[in-house]
Formats: structure tokens, sequence, C-alpha cells
């Protein structure tokens, strides 16, 4: 980064942060939402055109196409897609794959008992084979009875990873996560950082 | 990865005057001190020499690979145990650092809070604690000051002088950290209740210093190395003038194996892994250990031999006992406006009127309050919370996130830990690392007073939260005892007896004259929870006392 760069966006950032301060009460979250949503909607836009390519190839390396769909859909329930991408646009499964392969195909058999029991399941309450076949209430029943189990946590660990984690580890890298939080890929901030700091020396504290 | 093409190569056989074992906060500063007063200087370090552009904002790598620390996945699994009658076991819990040209000063959060003369002789003036080895250090503050100013300067300390602050030589380099709005609500929370939150000390620049620019303010910071530059770790404040000296050379991606001493009975060569795995050694006129807290007394009692059976320079049996973690306890509060304390460096304001707790209470203990970010401002760490007993999954764990992280605030408890006898650093019998060494075994369990001062600073915590405004709060502090630090204090004590400590009040070891133990474990008392300032402090009083020594002959 140089220092031009850096000037320009310390700037703008000050610029921001100085007319919200003004403008409103309201949360800088909620204020900054439609540019975030914008560039969130770029990004799905490009994830959505990468994955139908990727999808036309075999991407797993660890998983099998089976395992890889009930996955997809348990992630998807843990982080939804709705008004917002969710664990889908942020490729967890792809990101699962990845960080397995990579030291940790131990818990590759927590994931394969674990979908084949939840199938088990889904079968005897719903008459269906595959958890992915449910609609998403039968889906969100069958997790919730399952919540507390290591199979569930560690499908629920890695979606959440996979919102935040660098592009290098299989997924989307964090544009998912860090609009979902309200979070930037800015490396650099100006005070002031939050509302309660914004006017500290004018109110005297 | 850094170039280091200037520096001078000696010779494995080349009797040089000084290795050092270690390039982190202490050995950072030993290398810079005694190169640049013309010694011949070779440092070991088991991990690469890594700079600015290496250090990514990459959670998964830092967070879950141990892509700094280092774990069972690079081959150097430990164990955990809460007493010597437990049988240790494998990823149960262990002791963390750094492993990297700097240390774990590359990813401290850098609170840089000086110890207070009553630290140093706190046993006399409140009374010891039976059952415990709660003693005086040898030193006074008095005696470490000039080298605390050291610290201030040559390291790079952001600060303002504070109410209760022990007195200084000089001010502080580069003033302040701006205040984030974590530390405003705890100022607010401190003065209604008749405390006083003042700026805190952090080795974190606020201003351009010593070559080195100013934070930007990332947030990136505790648990990461900075891509800035503006965190003053020993890689980028002391390695580069120890380079440039023309007298020290960097050995990366070497593991010590064991120090050996000749037939009198000193140190005489350090034998190490290189980069490729091949034994090698260096012959040296003097050792000086800085490996921190766990590894010094690790490679001690992996150096026993037929003179010295119990491990070298322990004739005291004290190596590797009297481990300190320091204590820590936290309240969790939600705002109604954004707080983003993901931004900016770790903590900004601290409460220290609690420093030392009444006698009255029935337990010893003290420490700091600082405001923080609930889960170090990592967005990975806080999305894994369902913080105020919301969902953990599905829509409105969702809709929760930002909330959580950005809304919140923590306010933690820093605080004391006292030195047992029972707690410690040991090999274990079993389990081996990938060297073939007895992997680092664990024994700990806080001390009862320990616990109940982490509880009385959540409780503080806690009253503050309500004081500060906050809508929803909970606390937490370790109840059943820590299972792991990276705060590696104690283990090679310092002290004027030899049958009670392991290094003299010069970190020289009372058994061999010519080996040295720098860093965390020379210490006597934990601190209140923020030793490294400490530690480097007493690394730069170390190397003027060695300088000596070596000037005069007498070592």
């Amino acid at each position: 980064m140089n220092n031009h760069d850096m000037t320009e966006r310390e700037l703008s950032r000050r610029q921001f942060l100085a007319g919200l301060s003004t403008a409103a009460k309201g949360s800088l979250i909620v204020l900054s939402l439609p540019a975030i949503l914008t560039a969130c909607r770029q990004a799905t836009e490009q994830t959505s055109d990468a994955s139908a390519t990727a999808d036309a190839v075999a991407q797993y390396s660890l998983l099998s196409n089976e395992l890889a769909t009930e996955l997809d859909a348990i992630s998807a329930r843990i982080v939804p897609t709705d008004d917002t991408p969710g664990a889908r646009e942020a490729g967890s499964v792809r990101f699962m794959d990845i960080v397995l392969a990579q030291g940790r195909q131990d818990q590759l058999e927590t994931l394969q008992t674990g979908v084949t029991e939840l199938n088990a399941r889904t079968n005897t309450e719903y008459g269906v084979a595959l958890f992915s076949a449910l609609t998403e209430a039968q889906q969100d029943a069958l997790l919730t009875a399952i919540e507390a189990s290591p199979f569930f946590s560690t499908v629920r660990f890695l979606t959440v990873a996979s919102l935040f984690a660098l592009p290098q580890y299989g997924g989307t890298g964090p544009d998912v996560g860090y609009t979902l939080i309200g979070m930037t890929h800015a490396h650099a901030y100006m005070p002031p950082f939050g509302y309660y700091d914004a006017d500290y020396t004018a109110r005297g504290e | 990865m850094a170039e280091n093409t200037s520096s001078p190569r000696y010779a494995s056989t080349d009797e040089v005057d000084f290795v050092i074992v270690g390039s982190g906060s202490a050995g950072g500063i030993m290398a810079k001190e005694l190169s640049t007063a013309g010694f011949r200087v070779v440092i070991l370090e088991q991990g690469p020499h890594l700079t600015a552009a290496d250090f990514r904002h990459d959670e998964w790598g830092i967070e879950q690979n141990n892509a700094l620390t280092w774990n069972a996945r690079q081959g150097h699994p430990q164990t955990f145990r809460r007493t010597e009658n437990d049988v240790a076991q494998a990823g149960s819990g262990g002791l963390g650092y750094a492993h990297n040209v700097g240390g774990s000063s590359i990813h401290y959060s850098g609170n840089f809070w000086r110890m207070r003369p009553l630290d140093f002789n706190e046993a006399s003036v409140r009374g010891t604690v039976p059952g415990t080895n709660f003693v005086d250090w040898p030193i006074t503050y008095e005696e470490l000051e000039p080298y605390y100013t050291k610290v201030d300067w040559e390291i790079g300390v952001s600060g303002q002088q504070g109410p209760w602050d022990p007195p200084r030589s000089r001010d502080y380099p580069c003033p302040a950290m701006p205040v984030k709005s974590s530390d405003v609500l705890l100022e607010r929370g401190a003065k209604a209740l008749g405390l006083t939150a003042y700026p805190a000390p952090v080795a974190i620049l606020s201003q351009p210093h010593n070559g080195r620019p100013g934070c930007i303010h990332c947030g990136f910071c505790n648990g990461y190395g900075c891509e800035a530059n503006a965190k003053s770790s020993t890689m980028v404040s002391m390695i580069p003038l120890a380079l440039a000296s023309g007298n020290c050379e960097l050995r990366t991606g070497c593991t010590v194996a064991r120090v050996n001493t000749n037939d009198a009975g000193r140190a005489s060569e350090v034998v190490y892994w290189d980069a490729d795995g091949v034994e090698q050694s260096q012959s040296a006129k003097a050792v000086v250990l800085c490996a921190n807290g766990a590894e010094t007394p690790r490679l001690l009692l992996l150096s026993e031999s037929a003179q010295h059976p119990n491990g070298l320079a322990n004739s005291s049996g004290m190596v590797g006992k009297n481990l300190m973690f320091n204590c820590h306890a936290s309240a969790v509060g939600l705002f109604e406006q954004p707080v983003n304390a993901w931004k900016s460096v770790p903590a900004t304001r601290v409460i220290h009127d609690y420093y030392a707790l009444d006698p009255n209470l029935g337990f010893y203990g003290g420490g700091g309050i600082d405001g923080r970010h609930p889960t170090r401002g990592t967005p990975m760490g806080s999305a894994m919370n369902a913080m105020f007993g919301g969902p953990s999954w599905g829509a409105d764990y969702k809709r929760n996130l930002s909330r959580n992280f950005s809304y919140t605030a923590a306010f933690s408890g820093h605080c004391t830990s006292l030195p047992l006898e029972t707690n410690s650093v040991s090999l274990d019998p079993e389990l081996k690392d990938k060297f073939g060494r007895p992997a680092l075994r664990t024994t700990y369990l806080d001390h009862p007073d320990d616990i109940s001062t982490a509880k009385f600073f959540m409780e503080r915590c806690l009253e503050l939260m309500d004081a500060a405004g906050a809508i929803q709060k909970y606390g937490f502090y370790p109840e059943n005892g820590q299972r792991g630090s990276v705060h590696l204090l104690g283990t090679c004590r310092m002290g004027n007896d030899p049958a009670t400590s392991v290094v003299d009040r010069y970190n020289r070891s009372h058994d061999v004259p010519n080996l040295f133990m720098v860093d965390g474990s020379s210490m006597v008392t934990s601190s209140r929870g923020q030793p490294t300032m400490t530690i480097m402090a007493l690394a730069f009083r170390a190397a003027d006392n060695i300088i000596g020594f070596a000037r005069r002959g007498e070592i």
C-alpha cells in the first residue's frame, strides 16, 4: 500500500464518519448497509459464476458429492441465505473440503457418520432418504434435535469459520462474513472508532 | 521472509562470545545489546524470520492452524495435568508462544504496565501467603526504573503517566493512543463508581518513532503480527540493530537440543538441529537462554548429564517450578450504539484502583481492569460465540452477528498468580515431539486466592458494566482453574539464595557461572497480569550487567 492510497483511505474514512456522526444518532452499521449490500451483491454474483464453473468439474478433494450435498444443506440452515448472503455464498462446503484435507482427515469420519445417521433419522421421521430433500422447516426440526451432538458442533464450527476464512482455504473469502457483521476490508481506520468516542472531547469526558 | 545478507557467518567450532537461545522479548534485546557492545553473538531461533509483509488477517491460519504459535500440528505436542497425582493428557491444555524471530512480541497485545515498587517487596509489606513461595524480589523498582525507561524509548511505548503510576525518569516517547468507545464506556463506569480510568500504556506506536510508523488501527492486534510495523516487537525494534552491528549471526529454523558443559562445569557448547534437521553445535564463551518461561526450563531439564543429574543449573530443584500464568476475568456488555471495539489496539484505558486488594478480604491478590473487544476484535472468534444466551445457528443467530460484534465491549481484569512449587513445567515421561524430545508437560492448579481474586475482578467488571449503561451483560472467570496461558513466568526464579532460586540478581545461574537465563522464567512474582514490560526491562538490565562482567573478565 503506498502513501497516496493510505491518505485517500484515511481521508475518505474520516469524512465518512464525520458525516455520519452529525447526520444521525443511528447505527453506523445500519447507515452503512446500502454500500455494503451493493458490494456484497457484486461479490455474490461473482461467486455464483465461479461456483457454476467449478460445479461442472469434480471439485472436492476429500468429500464425496453425496456427502457434500448433505453438508451444504446443513450449513445452509446454520447460516441461511435470506436478504443477505449465507453459508452457500461463502462456499462453506468447499472450505470444509480444503481444511479437512489439510491435516484434519480424522474429522471426515465424524462428518460421514453424522450425515449417515441424519439421513437415517430423516427416513424414520419423514420417509425420505436424504436430509437435503426435506423442507427447511423439517430440516430445522431435525437439526434442533441433534444440536448438542459433536457432529452438529463440528459442522457449525466449520460453517461459521468459513464465513471469515481467506480464499486460500477454499471458500469465497471473508466477504460474506464481513457483510454480516458490518465490517469492511479496510486495513486502516481513524478515530472516531465508534459512537461513544465520536464526541468524547467535545463532551469533556 | 527476511533476508539477512550482511550478518557474519561464524564457524561452529569458532568459540563466539555468546550464544543466545531465542530471539523474543528478551532474546532480541540481549542480541542487540551484546552485539552492539562489540561481542560476537549467535542467535538460535526455532522459527522463521518473518516480516510485516508475511502478516495477514488470516483468522483460520492463526487461530485454528496455530501458524505462529505451533502445536501438535507442527510436531510440538504438549500435555497438561492439574496435579502431580494426575496423568497428563495431550490436547487438554498447555502453553502458548509464537515461534518466530521476535517471539511472542510479534503477536502480543502490548499492554506495557510497569510493575510498581510494591511488586518487588510485597511479601514483606503485606506478609507472605502460607503454603506458597511468595517472596520479595532481590531487586527494587528503583534499580529497574532506568531499564523500564530504556524499554519505553528503544522498544517504543505510547502512554501517559497515570495518577498512581510509579515515578519515571523520562516521559513516554509517544502520546497515548486515541481512546476507543469501549474505553469511553469503561471511563464512564469508573467515574460513576468513584474510580479512575486513565490512558493505558502500550508497546504500539501512536506516532512515528525510531523510523517506524504509527498505528493504522486495523484491529488485528492481539494474536496477530503487525502489518504496519507499528507494534513494537523485538523483531522490528531490536533485531535490525543487532544484525546491523556486523557482530550478530541469526540462525533461524534452529531448535536447541541441549547445552553441554565441560569438565570445569561451565557451559561450553549448544547443540541444535538446523533448518534441515541436521544436528549441529556452536561453541561459546557464555550461553544466554531466552527461550521463554516454558522452553528455558525444559531445555535445562533436557540438558541433564552425569554432572547435572537433575538438569542443568538445577541444584535448587526449582527449575520449572513456581509457574505463574496470571489470572483473568471479564464482563461482556451490550450497548445501544456501535462500540466497534474491534478497531485499533486492544486497550486504551486502564483502572488501577484495585492494584493491591485489601488483606481484610481474606485473600491475596491485585490487578487492573481495561476495556476490550469480547473476542480480541477478530470476527471469526466473535461469530463462534452465541452471546447473551442467543441462538447459535439459524436466521436469528445470523441476525445477531453484527450486534454481537460491534455493539459489545468487554471489561477485563488482569490479576496476580501466586508462585507454587506444585505448578510447573516438566518433561512428559511418554509423549515425544518431532525431534524425539520429551514433550512439554504443564502441571497447574490456580491457588484459591488467585481464583478469589479473579472472581473479585469479575464482580467489579460487572458493576462497571452497569455503571457504563450496558443493556445486557454477563461475566466469567476461571472458577475451576486455568488450563493454559501465554504468560510463562517464574520457572527459573531470581533470588539471592542458591538453595531456593535458579538465577541470581543479575540473571546468572547460581550453578553455572557462564550461563544466564533471561526471560519470563526469572520473575519472582507474577506482576498484575501484564508481565512483558518487566521481562524486557530485566533483559536490558541483565545485558548491562553481563557486558560489565564480560569486559572485566568475570564470566
